[in-house]
Protein backbone atom coordinates (compact mmCIF):
# COMPACT_ATOMS: atom_id res chain seq x y z
CA UNK A 1 0.00 0.00 0.00
CA UNK A 2 1.55 3.34 -0.67
CA UNK A 3 2.43 5.72 1.64
CA UNK A 4 2.17 8.99 -0.05
CA UNK A 5 0.06 11.69 1.20
CA UNK A 6 -1.10 13.29 -2.12
CA UNK A 7 -1.29 11.10 -5.55
CA UNK A 8 -1.89 13.38 -9.23
CA UNK A 9 -0.69 10.90 -11.18
CA UNK A 10 -1.24 6.90 -11.22
CA UNK A 11 -0.03 5.89 -7.94
CA UNK A 12 -0.32 1.59 -7.70
CA UNK A 13 -0.05 -0.32 -4.18
CA UNK A 14 2.19 -3.19 -4.03
CA UNK A 15 -0.67 -5.71 -5.75
CA UNK A 16 0.19 -3.05 -8.72
CA UNK A 17 -3.54 -1.25 -8.31
CA UNK A 18 -3.65 2.16 -9.92
CA UNK A 19 -4.84 4.26 -7.03
CA UNK A 20 -7.29 6.69 -6.91
CA UNK A 21 -5.59 9.97 -6.47
CA UNK A 22 -6.90 11.28 -3.04
CA UNK A 23 -7.97 14.58 -3.98
CA UNK A 24 -10.21 12.74 -6.04
CA UNK A 25 -11.35 10.73 -3.01
CA UNK A 26 -11.69 13.61 -0.37
CA UNK A 27 -13.83 15.52 -2.91
CA UNK A 28 -16.01 12.88 -3.58
CA UNK A 29 -16.54 12.00 0.13
CA UNK A 30 -17.50 15.62 0.83
CA UNK A 31 -19.66 15.70 -2.76
CA UNK A 32 -21.78 12.28 -1.10
CA UNK A 33 -22.09 13.92 2.90
CA UNK A 34 -23.29 16.91 1.19
CA UNK A 35 -25.74 15.48 -0.67
CA UNK A 36 -27.15 13.16 2.16
CA UNK A 37 -27.21 16.01 4.79
CA UNK A 38 -31.16 16.45 3.40
CA UNK A 39 -31.24 13.29 3.27
CA UNK A 40 -30.33 12.75 6.83
CA UNK A 41 -32.69 15.68 7.89
CA UNK A 42 -35.65 14.29 5.98
CA UNK A 43 -34.86 10.74 6.89
CA UNK A 44 -34.91 11.71 11.18
CA UNK A 45 -38.49 13.67 10.77
CA UNK A 46 -39.71 10.87 9.22
CA UNK A 47 -38.36 8.36 11.86
CA UNK A 48 -39.87 10.97 14.52
CA UNK A 49 -43.19 10.91 13.22
CA UNK A 50 -43.27 7.45 12.35
CA UNK A 51 -42.74 5.90 15.67
CA UNK A 52 -45.47 8.73 17.22
CA UNK A 53 -48.22 7.28 14.65
CA UNK A 54 -47.10 3.60 15.63
CA UNK A 55 -48.15 4.84 19.16
CA UNK A 56 -51.39 5.24 18.67
CA UNK A 57 -52.22 2.24 16.56
CA UNK A 58 -53.22 -1.19 18.82
CA UNK A 59 -52.73 -4.36 16.54
CA UNK A 60 -55.78 -6.71 17.89
CA UNK A 61 -57.89 -7.58 15.16
CA UNK B 1 -58.37 -43.04 24.91
CA UNK B 2 -55.54 -45.60 24.08
CA UNK B 3 -52.39 -45.66 26.26
CA UNK B 4 -50.51 -45.73 23.48
CA UNK B 5 -49.78 -42.30 20.92
CA UNK B 6 -52.14 -42.83 17.85
CA UNK B 7 -50.58 -42.77 14.40
CA UNK B 8 -52.52 -43.03 11.34
CA UNK B 9 -52.28 -42.55 7.88
CA UNK B 10 -54.93 -40.88 5.72
CA UNK B 11 -55.60 -39.05 2.02
CA UNK B 12 -56.99 -36.08 1.44
CA UNK B 13 -60.58 -36.87 0.71
CA UNK B 14 -60.70 -37.72 4.20
CA UNK B 15 -58.30 -36.05 6.57
CA UNK B 16 -60.85 -33.56 7.46
CA UNK B 17 -63.66 -36.06 8.43
CA UNK B 18 -60.63 -38.10 10.52
CA UNK B 19 -59.50 -34.63 12.24
CA UNK B 20 -63.33 -34.00 13.07
CA UNK B 21 -64.06 -37.35 14.40
CA UNK B 22 -60.90 -36.97 16.91
CA UNK B 23 -61.84 -33.50 18.27
CA UNK B 24 -65.40 -35.53 19.30
CA UNK B 25 -64.04 -38.53 20.63
CA UNK B 26 -60.78 -36.87 22.22
CA UNK B 27 -61.91 -33.64 23.42
CA UNK B 28 -66.18 -34.20 23.01
CA UNK B 29 -66.62 -31.10 20.47
CA UNK B 30 -68.76 -31.14 17.37
CA UNK B 31 -69.17 -27.94 15.85
CA UNK B 32 -69.48 -27.17 11.66
CA UNK B 33 -67.17 -23.98 12.79
CA UNK B 34 -64.09 -26.69 13.00
CA UNK B 35 -64.82 -27.82 9.92
CA UNK B 36 -64.96 -24.44 8.05
CA UNK B 37 -61.40 -24.17 10.09
CA UNK B 38 -60.41 -26.85 8.82
CA UNK B 39 -61.30 -26.55 5.00
CA UNK B 40 -60.19 -23.21 5.51
CA UNK B 41 -56.55 -24.57 5.13
CA UNK B 42 -56.91 -27.75 3.79
CA UNK B 43 -58.88 -26.86 0.75
CA UNK B 44 -56.01 -24.53 -0.47
CA UNK B 45 -54.03 -27.47 -0.39
CA UNK B 46 -52.88 -29.50 -3.43
CA UNK B 47 -55.26 -32.51 -4.22
CA UNK B 48 -53.13 -35.98 -3.76
CA UNK B 49 -51.49 -35.41 -0.32
CA UNK B 50 -51.22 -37.50 1.95
CA UNK B 51 -51.61 -37.04 6.03
CA UNK B 52 -50.72 -38.45 9.22
CA UNK B 53 -52.68 -37.90 12.30
CA UNK B 54 -50.90 -38.28 15.86
CA UNK B 55 -52.37 -37.88 19.07
CA UNK B 56 -52.12 -36.46 22.09
CA UNK B 57 -48.69 -34.47 21.01
CA UNK B 58 -47.43 -32.02 23.18
CA UNK B 59 -47.03 -28.81 21.32
CA UNK B 60 -44.51 -26.31 23.10
CA UNK B 61 -46.60 -23.62 22.19
CA UNK B 62 -49.62 -24.01 23.22
CA UNK B 63 -48.66 -25.87 26.47
CA UNK B 64 -46.53 -22.46 27.21
CA UNK B 65 -50.13 -21.05 26.47
CA UNK B 66 -52.06 -23.83 28.62
CA UNK B 67 -49.89 -23.11 31.75
CA UNK B 68 -49.55 -19.20 31.30
CA UNK B 69 -53.19 -18.64 30.48
CA UNK B 70 -55.54 -21.63 30.34
CA UNK B 71 -54.94 -24.18 33.03
CA UNK B 72 -55.81 -21.12 35.36
CA UNK B 73 -59.49 -20.72 34.40
CA UNK B 74 -62.08 -22.34 36.04
CA UNK B 75 -63.50 -24.05 33.09
CA UNK B 76 -62.09 -27.30 31.60
CA UNK B 77 -59.00 -27.21 29.09
CA UNK B 78 -57.08 -29.82 27.41
CA UNK B 79 -53.21 -29.32 26.96
CA UNK B 80 -52.70 -31.90 24.39
CA UNK B 81 -53.22 -31.18 20.56
CA UNK B 82 -53.55 -33.13 17.57
CA UNK B 83 -50.50 -32.87 14.95
CA UNK B 84 -50.94 -33.77 11.29
CA UNK B 85 -47.95 -34.20 8.71
CA UNK B 86 -48.09 -33.57 4.97
CA UNK B 87 -46.34 -36.08 2.60
CA UNK B 88 -46.86 -35.49 -1.58
CA UNK B 89 -47.56 -39.11 -2.31
CA UNK B 90 -48.64 -42.05 -0.71
CA UNK B 91 -47.00 -43.92 2.49
CA UNK B 92 -47.62 -46.71 4.12
CA UNK B 93 -46.96 -48.06 8.61
CA UNK B 94 -43.46 -49.80 7.60
CA UNK B 95 -42.32 -46.67 6.48
CA UNK B 96 -41.61 -45.69 9.74
CA UNK B 97 -39.87 -48.91 10.70
CA UNK B 98 -37.89 -49.73 8.06
CA UNK B 99 -34.91 -47.48 7.49
CA UNK B 100 -34.45 -48.13 4.02
CA UNK B 101 -37.69 -46.17 3.50
CA UNK B 102 -36.79 -42.76 6.03
CA UNK B 103 -35.26 -41.41 2.94
CA UNK B 104 -38.07 -41.58 0.54
CA UNK B 105 -40.12 -40.64 3.46
CA UNK B 106 -37.58 -36.81 3.86
CA UNK B 107 -38.41 -36.48 0.17
CA UNK B 108 -41.74 -36.70 0.33
CA UNK B 109 -42.52 -34.74 3.55
CA UNK B 110 -43.68 -31.30 3.36
CA UNK B 111 -44.37 -30.27 6.75
CA UNK B 112 -46.76 -30.45 10.07
CA UNK B 113 -50.04 -28.65 10.97
CA UNK B 114 -50.82 -28.45 14.84
CA UNK B 115 -54.53 -28.31 15.86
CA UNK B 116 -55.06 -27.45 19.56
CA UNK B 117 -57.65 -27.26 21.56
CA UNK B 118 -58.72 -23.42 21.39
CA UNK B 119 -62.36 -23.81 20.00
CA UNK B 120 -63.16 -22.50 17.59
CA UNK B 121 -60.10 -21.18 16.76
CA UNK B 122 -58.29 -24.54 16.06
CA UNK B 123 -55.48 -24.26 13.74
CA UNK B 124 -51.97 -23.85 15.97
CA UNK B 125 -48.64 -23.14 14.75
CA UNK B 126 -47.19 -24.75 11.11
CA UNK B 127 -44.20 -25.25 8.94
CA UNK B 128 -45.15 -26.21 5.46
CA UNK B 129 -43.33 -25.93 2.32
CA UNK B 130 -44.94 -24.05 -0.50
CA UNK B 131 -44.70 -27.23 -2.12
CA UNK B 132 -48.32 -28.03 -0.28
CA UNK B 133 -49.60 -25.71 -2.81
CA UNK B 134 -50.44 -26.31 -6.53
CA UNK B 135 -47.94 -24.94 -8.77
CA UNK B 136 -46.20 -22.30 -6.22
CA UNK B 137 -44.95 -19.21 -8.49
CA UNK B 138 -43.52 -17.13 -5.28
CA UNK B 139 -40.40 -16.99 -3.18
CA UNK B 140 -40.57 -16.39 0.62
CA UNK B 141 -37.78 -16.29 3.56
CA UNK B 142 -37.50 -19.92 4.41
CA UNK B 143 -35.87 -21.69 7.28
CA UNK B 144 -35.05 -25.72 7.96
CA UNK B 145 -37.01 -26.80 10.71
CA UNK B 146 -36.41 -30.07 12.27
CA UNK B 147 -39.20 -32.76 13.37
CA UNK B 148 -39.65 -36.48 14.73
CA UNK B 149 -42.74 -38.47 13.27
CA UNK B 150 -43.56 -41.71 14.44
CA UNK B 151 -39.73 -42.32 15.26
CA UNK B 152 -38.39 -41.00 11.93
CA UNK B 153 -36.28 -37.46 11.76
CA UNK B 154 -37.38 -35.28 8.79
CA UNK B 155 -37.00 -31.91 7.97
CA UNK B 156 -38.93 -29.18 5.81
CA UNK B 157 -38.36 -26.24 4.86
CA UNK B 158 -40.96 -23.15 5.06
CA UNK B 159 -42.10 -20.26 7.03
CA UNK B 160 -43.81 -20.11 10.34
CA UNK B 161 -47.59 -19.71 10.54
CA UNK B 162 -49.58 -19.63 13.65
CA UNK B 163 -53.51 -18.71 13.64
CA UNK B 164 -54.33 -16.52 16.43
CA UNK B 165 -56.60 -17.67 19.40
CA UNK B 166 -57.95 -14.40 20.21
CA UNK B 167 -57.39 -14.75 24.37
CA UNK B 168 -53.95 -15.78 25.21
CA UNK B 169 -52.21 -14.13 21.58
CA UNK B 170 -53.63 -11.99 19.04
CA UNK B 171 -52.22 -11.01 15.78
CA UNK B 172 -49.82 -8.73 17.65
CA UNK B 173 -48.19 -11.53 19.58
CA UNK B 174 -48.53 -14.28 16.93
CA UNK B 175 -46.49 -11.96 14.30
CA UNK B 176 -43.82 -11.75 16.61
CA UNK B 177 -43.61 -15.23 17.48
CA UNK B 178 -43.29 -16.57 13.77
CA UNK B 179 -40.31 -13.47 13.39
CA UNK B 180 -38.20 -15.41 16.27
CA UNK B 181 -39.37 -18.84 15.53
CA UNK B 182 -38.08 -18.00 12.18
CA UNK B 183 -34.80 -15.74 12.82
CA UNK B 184 -34.29 -17.84 16.18
CA UNK B 185 -33.96 -21.27 13.97
CA UNK B 186 -32.71 -19.61 11.01
CA UNK B 187 -29.58 -17.43 12.55
CA UNK B 188 -27.11 -18.59 15.59
CA UNK B 189 -27.95 -14.34 16.90
CA UNK B 190 -31.32 -15.41 18.25
CA UNK B 191 -33.87 -17.89 19.84
CA UNK B 192 -36.92 -18.86 19.21
CA UNK B 193 -39.73 -17.68 21.90
CA UNK B 194 -43.07 -18.43 23.42
CA UNK B 195 -45.79 -16.26 23.50
CA UNK B 196 -45.15 -16.06 28.00
CA UNK B 197 -41.20 -14.94 27.14
CA UNK B 198 -42.90 -12.22 24.66
CA UNK B 199 -45.61 -10.86 27.29
CA UNK B 200 -42.80 -11.05 30.22
CA UNK B 201 -40.57 -8.79 28.08
CA UNK B 202 -43.54 -6.17 27.33
CA UNK B 203 -44.30 -6.60 31.11
CA UNK B 204 -41.76 -4.05 32.12
CA UNK B 205 -42.66 -2.17 29.65
CA UNK B 206 -46.36 -1.90 29.99
CA UNK B 207 -48.90 -0.14 32.44
CA UNK B 208 -51.84 -2.63 32.60
CA UNK B 209 -52.18 -6.75 32.15
CA UNK B 210 -51.30 -8.02 29.05
CA UNK B 211 -53.11 -10.93 29.40
CA UNK B 212 -56.13 -12.20 28.29
CA UNK B 213 -54.11 -10.18 24.98
CA UNK B 214 -56.12 -7.03 24.09
CA UNK B 215 -53.20 -6.31 21.33
CA UNK B 216 -50.24 -4.50 21.56
CA UNK B 217 -49.13 -1.14 19.45
CA UNK B 218 -46.51 -0.92 17.11
CA UNK B 219 -44.29 0.86 19.68
CA UNK B 220 -44.42 -2.66 22.07
CA UNK B 221 -44.22 -4.77 19.37
CA UNK B 222 -41.03 -2.85 18.11
CA UNK B 223 -39.67 -2.71 21.76
CA UNK B 224 -40.16 -6.35 21.95
CA UNK B 225 -37.85 -7.21 18.88
CA UNK B 226 -35.01 -4.70 20.16
CA UNK B 227 -35.38 -6.82 23.30
CA UNK B 228 -35.19 -9.48 21.16
CA UNK B 229 -31.45 -8.24 19.91
CA UNK B 230 -32.83 -6.47 16.68
CA UNK B 231 -32.14 -3.33 15.57
CA UNK B 232 -35.59 -2.08 14.68
CA UNK B 233 -36.90 0.96 12.57
CA UNK B 234 -40.45 1.56 12.05
CA UNK B 235 -41.62 3.54 9.33
CA UNK B 236 -45.23 4.82 9.08
CA UNK B 237 -47.06 6.34 5.98
CA UNK B 238 -49.04 9.22 7.65
CA UNK B 239 -47.37 12.32 7.47
CA UNK B 240 -44.08 10.37 6.96
CA UNK B 241 -43.50 7.65 4.37
CA UNK B 242 -46.16 7.98 1.94
CA UNK B 243 -45.51 7.62 -1.09
CA UNK B 244 -42.66 5.70 -0.51
CA UNK B 245 -43.27 2.82 1.58
CA UNK B 246 -44.50 0.44 -0.41
CA UNK B 247 -41.26 0.61 -2.46
CA UNK B 248 -39.50 -0.10 1.33
CA UNK B 249 -41.42 -2.87 1.49
CA UNK B 250 -40.23 -3.99 -1.52
CA UNK B 251 -36.58 -3.45 -1.31
CA UNK B 252 -36.70 -5.33 2.69
CA UNK B 253 -38.94 -8.52 0.84
CA UNK B 254 -36.42 -8.61 -1.95
CA UNK B 255 -33.40 -8.51 0.74
CA UNK B 256 -34.97 -11.26 2.43
CA UNK B 257 -35.88 -10.17 5.70
CA UNK B 258 -39.63 -10.45 7.02
CA UNK B 259 -41.28 -7.42 8.12
CA UNK B 260 -44.40 -6.86 10.28
CA UNK B 261 -47.10 -4.67 8.16
CA UNK B 262 -49.93 -3.18 10.75
CA UNK B 263 -52.95 -2.67 8.81
CA UNK B 264 -55.66 -0.10 9.87
CA UNK B 265 -58.81 1.32 8.44
CA UNK B 266 -61.18 3.55 11.18
CA UNK B 267 -62.63 -0.04 13.20
CA UNK B 268 -59.63 -2.27 13.49
CA UNK B 269 -56.19 -2.55 13.36
CA UNK B 270 -53.99 -5.57 12.17
CA UNK B 271 -51.26 -7.30 12.19
CA UNK B 272 -49.53 -9.32 9.45
CA UNK B 273 -45.94 -10.54 8.20
CA UNK B 274 -44.67 -10.21 4.74
CA UNK B 275 -42.54 -12.94 4.09
CA UNK B 276 -42.09 -12.90 0.50
CA UNK B 277 -43.30 -12.32 -3.28
CA UNK B 278 -44.62 -13.29 -6.52
CA UNK B 279 -41.96 -14.64 -9.11
CA UNK B 280 -41.24 -11.94 -11.61
CA UNK B 281 -42.47 -13.76 -14.97
CA UNK B 282 -42.26 -11.65 -17.75
CA UNK B 283 -41.91 -7.57 -16.88
CA UNK B 284 -43.39 -5.40 -19.27
CA UNK B 285 -40.95 -2.67 -19.15
CA UNK B 286 -42.62 -0.38 -21.16
CA UNK B 287 -45.72 0.06 -18.70
CA UNK B 288 -43.72 0.61 -15.70
CA UNK B 289 -43.46 3.50 -13.34
CA UNK B 290 -40.12 5.30 -13.66
CA UNK B 291 -38.07 7.73 -11.76
CA UNK B 292 -35.61 10.69 -12.49
CA UNK B 293 -32.01 10.67 -11.93
CA UNK B 294 -29.39 13.73 -12.83
CA UNK B 295 -26.59 12.01 -14.48
CA UNK B 296 -23.92 15.01 -15.21
CA UNK B 297 -26.41 17.34 -16.09
CA UNK B 298 -28.47 14.83 -18.30
CA UNK B 299 -32.26 13.56 -16.29
CA UNK B 300 -32.71 10.15 -17.24
CA UNK B 301 -35.50 7.67 -16.49
CA UNK B 302 -35.01 4.77 -14.42
CA UNK B 303 -37.05 1.59 -13.09
CA UNK B 304 -36.57 0.71 -9.60
CA UNK B 305 -37.27 -3.00 -9.33
CA UNK B 306 -38.84 -2.59 -6.03
CA UNK B 307 -41.84 0.13 -7.98
CA UNK B 308 -42.43 -3.26 -10.62
CA UNK B 309 -45.89 -4.46 -9.33
CA UNK B 310 -46.08 -7.81 -8.07
CA UNK B 311 -48.17 -9.70 -5.58
CA UNK B 312 -47.10 -9.82 -1.46
CA UNK B 313 -46.43 -13.48 0.20
CA UNK B 314 -47.96 -13.00 3.77
CA UNK B 315 -48.25 -15.07 6.74
CA UNK B 316 -52.03 -13.36 8.76
CA UNK B 317 -53.81 -15.38 11.35
CA UNK B 318 -56.79 -14.78 10.57
CA UNK B 319 -56.35 -16.72 7.10
CA UNK B 320 -54.14 -19.94 5.94
CA UNK B 321 -50.29 -19.52 5.46
CA UNK B 322 -48.66 -17.93 2.32
CA UNK B 323 -51.65 -15.76 1.02
CA UNK B 324 -50.82 -13.75 -1.30
CA UNK B 325 -51.79 -9.70 -1.39
CA UNK B 326 -51.37 -6.48 -3.03
CA UNK B 327 -49.77 -3.82 -0.90
CA UNK B 328 -52.83 -1.40 -2.16
CA UNK B 329 -55.56 -3.69 -0.91
CA UNK B 330 -53.88 -6.22 1.48
CA UNK B 331 -57.39 -7.11 3.16
CA UNK B 332 -58.32 -8.63 -0.14
CA UNK B 333 -58.84 -12.30 1.07
CA UNK B 334 -61.59 -10.68 4.05
CA UNK B 335 -64.16 -10.43 1.36
CA UNK B 336 -67.17 -11.65 1.77
CA UNK B 337 -65.81 -13.23 5.13
CA UNK B 338 -65.27 -9.89 7.24
CA UNK B 339 -66.77 -7.10 6.40
CA UNK B 340 -64.65 -5.10 9.48
CA UNK B 341 -61.45 -5.58 7.86
CA UNK B 342 -62.70 -4.08 4.36
CA UNK B 343 -60.51 -0.76 3.41
CA UNK B 344 -57.51 -1.13 5.72
CA UNK B 345 -54.81 -0.09 4.29
CA UNK B 346 -50.79 -0.21 5.65
CA UNK B 347 -50.63 1.97 8.36
CA UNK B 348 -47.22 1.05 9.29
CA UNK B 349 -44.13 -1.57 9.19
CA UNK B 350 -41.58 -2.68 11.86
CA UNK B 351 -38.50 -4.04 10.22
CA UNK B 352 -36.34 -6.48 12.20
CA UNK B 353 -32.81 -5.64 11.60
CA UNK B 354 -29.29 -6.99 12.63
CA UNK B 355 -28.54 -5.04 15.77
CA UNK B 356 -25.43 -3.56 13.68
CA UNK B 357 -26.69 -2.86 10.38
CA UNK B 358 -27.00 0.82 11.30
CA UNK B 359 -27.93 2.25 7.84
CA UNK B 360 -31.45 1.47 7.12
CA UNK B 361 -32.95 1.05 3.29
CA UNK B 362 -34.37 5.04 2.00
CA UNK B 363 -30.97 6.14 3.35
CA UNK B 364 -28.83 3.65 1.84
CA UNK B 365 -30.92 3.49 -1.61
CA UNK B 366 -30.43 7.19 -1.69
CA UNK B 367 -26.52 6.64 -0.95
CA UNK B 368 -26.22 4.75 -3.92
CA UNK B 369 -28.01 6.62 -6.36
CA UNK B 370 -25.60 9.48 -5.23
CA UNK B 371 -22.87 7.61 -5.55
CA UNK B 372 -23.83 6.37 -9.14
CA UNK B 373 -24.39 10.03 -9.78
CA UNK B 374 -20.59 11.35 -8.76
CA UNK B 375 -19.08 12.71 -11.70
CA UNK B 376 -15.58 10.27 -10.20
CA UNK B 377 -17.00 7.43 -8.79
CA UNK B 378 -20.36 7.17 -11.25
CA UNK B 379 -21.47 6.26 -14.37
CA UNK B 380 -23.59 7.48 -17.57
CA UNK B 381 -25.96 5.07 -17.59
CA UNK B 382 -28.76 4.88 -20.42
CA UNK B 383 -32.18 6.02 -20.34
CA UNK B 384 -34.50 3.17 -18.65
CA UNK B 385 -31.79 1.17 -16.27
CA UNK B 386 -33.57 -0.39 -14.20
CA UNK B 387 -31.87 -0.24 -10.73
CA UNK B 388 -32.09 -3.02 -8.14
CA UNK B 389 -31.53 -2.90 -4.80
CA UNK B 390 -31.20 -5.28 -1.15
CA UNK B 391 -29.69 -6.28 2.38
CA UNK B 392 -27.50 -9.60 2.15
CA UNK B 393 -24.93 -10.65 4.49
CA UNK B 394 -21.08 -10.57 2.61
CA UNK B 395 -20.71 -13.97 3.27
CA UNK B 396 -24.12 -15.10 0.78
CA UNK B 397 -22.63 -12.19 -1.28
CA UNK B 398 -19.08 -13.81 -1.54
CA UNK B 399 -20.48 -16.97 -2.01
CA UNK B 400 -22.63 -16.05 -5.11
CA UNK B 401 -19.60 -14.19 -6.51
CA UNK B 402 -17.83 -17.41 -6.37
CA UNK B 403 -20.31 -19.72 -8.00
CA UNK B 404 -20.33 -16.95 -11.26
CA UNK B 405 -18.36 -18.81 -14.17
CA UNK B 406 -18.20 -16.41 -16.68
CA UNK B 407 -17.37 -13.19 -14.26
CA UNK B 408 -13.79 -11.73 -15.23
CA UNK B 409 -11.38 -13.99 -12.63
CA UNK B 410 -9.45 -10.81 -11.32
CA UNK B 411 -12.90 -8.85 -10.76
CA UNK B 412 -14.34 -12.08 -9.04
CA UNK B 413 -10.92 -11.87 -6.71
CA UNK B 414 -11.30 -8.59 -6.12
CA UNK B 415 -14.70 -8.73 -4.77
CA UNK B 416 -14.30 -12.17 -2.61
CA UNK B 417 -10.66 -10.62 -1.03
CA UNK B 418 -12.70 -7.10 -0.10
CA UNK B 419 -12.64 -6.81 3.33
CA UNK B 420 -16.85 -6.47 4.02
CA UNK B 421 -18.85 -6.12 7.08
CA UNK B 422 -21.56 -8.59 8.08
CA UNK B 423 -24.17 -6.63 5.97
CA UNK B 424 -23.85 -5.16 2.53
CA UNK B 425 -25.97 -3.19 0.46
CA UNK B 426 -26.06 -4.48 -2.86
CA UNK B 427 -27.59 -2.22 -6.10
CA UNK B 428 -27.33 -3.77 -9.44
CA UNK B 429 -28.21 -1.93 -12.19
CA UNK B 430 -29.60 -3.52 -15.45
CA UNK B 431 -30.33 -2.58 -18.97
CA UNK B 432 -33.96 -3.10 -19.82
CA UNK B 433 -32.50 -5.91 -22.32
CA UNK B 434 -30.42 -7.77 -19.87
CA UNK B 435 -32.37 -7.74 -17.35
CA UNK B 436 -34.44 -10.64 -18.72
CA UNK B 437 -31.22 -12.28 -19.84
CA UNK B 438 -29.97 -11.50 -15.69
CA UNK B 439 -26.72 -9.99 -16.20
CA UNK B 440 -25.39 -6.81 -14.64
CA UNK B 441 -24.33 -3.91 -16.42
CA UNK B 442 -23.06 -2.26 -12.85
CA UNK B 443 -23.25 -3.01 -9.63
CA UNK B 444 -22.14 -0.88 -6.24
CA UNK B 445 -21.92 -2.50 -2.61
CA UNK B 446 -22.04 -0.33 0.12
CA UNK B 447 -21.48 -0.66 3.92
CA UNK B 448 -24.59 -1.58 6.39
CA UNK B 449 -23.15 -0.61 9.13
CA UNK B 450 -21.80 2.90 7.97
CA UNK B 451 -24.45 5.97 9.07
CA UNK B 452 -22.40 8.50 9.88
CA UNK B 453 -23.37 11.97 8.65
CA UNK B 454 -20.17 13.68 9.09
CA UNK B 455 -17.99 11.39 7.04
CA UNK B 456 -20.22 9.18 4.84
CA UNK B 457 -17.20 6.28 4.04
CA UNK B 458 -19.79 3.30 2.72
CA UNK B 459 -18.27 2.55 -0.68
CA UNK B 460 -16.88 -1.07 -1.27
CA UNK B 461 -17.18 -1.60 -5.19
CA UNK B 462 -18.36 0.00 -7.91
CA UNK B 463 -18.57 -1.63 -11.00
CA UNK B 464 -18.99 -0.31 -14.27
CA UNK B 465 -19.42 -1.39 -18.18
CA UNK B 466 -15.88 0.76 -18.18
CA UNK B 467 -14.00 -0.09 -15.29
CA UNK B 468 -14.07 -0.73 -11.60
CA UNK B 469 -13.39 0.86 -8.87
CA UNK B 470 -12.80 -0.55 -5.01
CA UNK B 471 -11.93 0.39 -1.39
CA UNK B 472 -8.60 -0.82 -0.97
CA UNK B 473 -7.31 -0.25 2.77
CA UNK B 474 -8.24 2.94 3.74
CA UNK B 475 -7.85 4.06 -0.01
CA UNK B 476 -9.52 3.46 -3.59
CA UNK B 477 -8.13 1.61 -6.28
CA UNK B 478 -8.85 1.29 -9.97
CA UNK B 479 -9.82 -1.77 -11.57
CA UNK B 480 -9.22 -1.28 -15.03
CA UNK B 481 -11.55 -3.67 -16.59
CA UNK B 482 -15.18 -3.56 -17.70
CA UNK B 483 -18.17 -4.85 -14.97
CA UNK B 484 -19.53 -7.56 -17.09
CA UNK B 485 -21.28 -11.49 -16.90
CA UNK B 486 -22.36 -10.67 -13.55
CA UNK B 487 -25.58 -12.57 -12.77
CA UNK B 488 -28.07 -11.57 -10.39
CA UNK B 489 -27.73 -12.49 -6.71
CA UNK B 490 -30.92 -14.44 -5.89
CA UNK B 491 -30.20 -15.87 -2.34
CA UNK B 492 -32.28 -13.74 -0.33
CA UNK B 493 -35.59 -15.65 -0.83
CA UNK B 494 -36.39 -19.27 -1.98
Amino acid sequence: MTQENSSKSNKTNQKGYDLVPRDKVSAFTQRLTNSMKEVDRDFQKKQKTSTDKASQIILNA
Amino acid sequence: MSDLIHFSIEDSNEIIEKILEFIETEYGKADPEYENALACLFDELKDDLYFTIEYPYVDKVYRDSYYTYFASKHSEYFRDCIRVCVFSSSIEDIYFRDEKYFEDLQKLFLGYIIIRPTFPKILGRSLLNKDVFENPEFVTCQYKGNVMVNGVKLSVKGFPHCSQDSESISCAETTIWGLMEYFGNRYADYRPTLPSTILHVLNKYSKQRLLPSNGLTVNQISFALKEFCFGTFIYSVEDAYENELENIIGVYTESGIPIIAALANEEIAHAILIIGHTNDGDIDFDIQTTKKLNLNGKEIDYIDYSDIPKKFVVQDDNLPPYQLISLDNPVEHYEGKDETFLGSTIASIVVPLYKKIYLEADKAKKLVLNIVKDVDFGFQFDNYFVFRFYLTSSRSYKAHIAKLPKLDAEIKDVLISSKMPKFIWCGEFYTRENYVGNEMAGLIVIDATEASENKLDALIFAGYPNSCIFKLGKEFAYLRKPFQLCTRFQNNLA
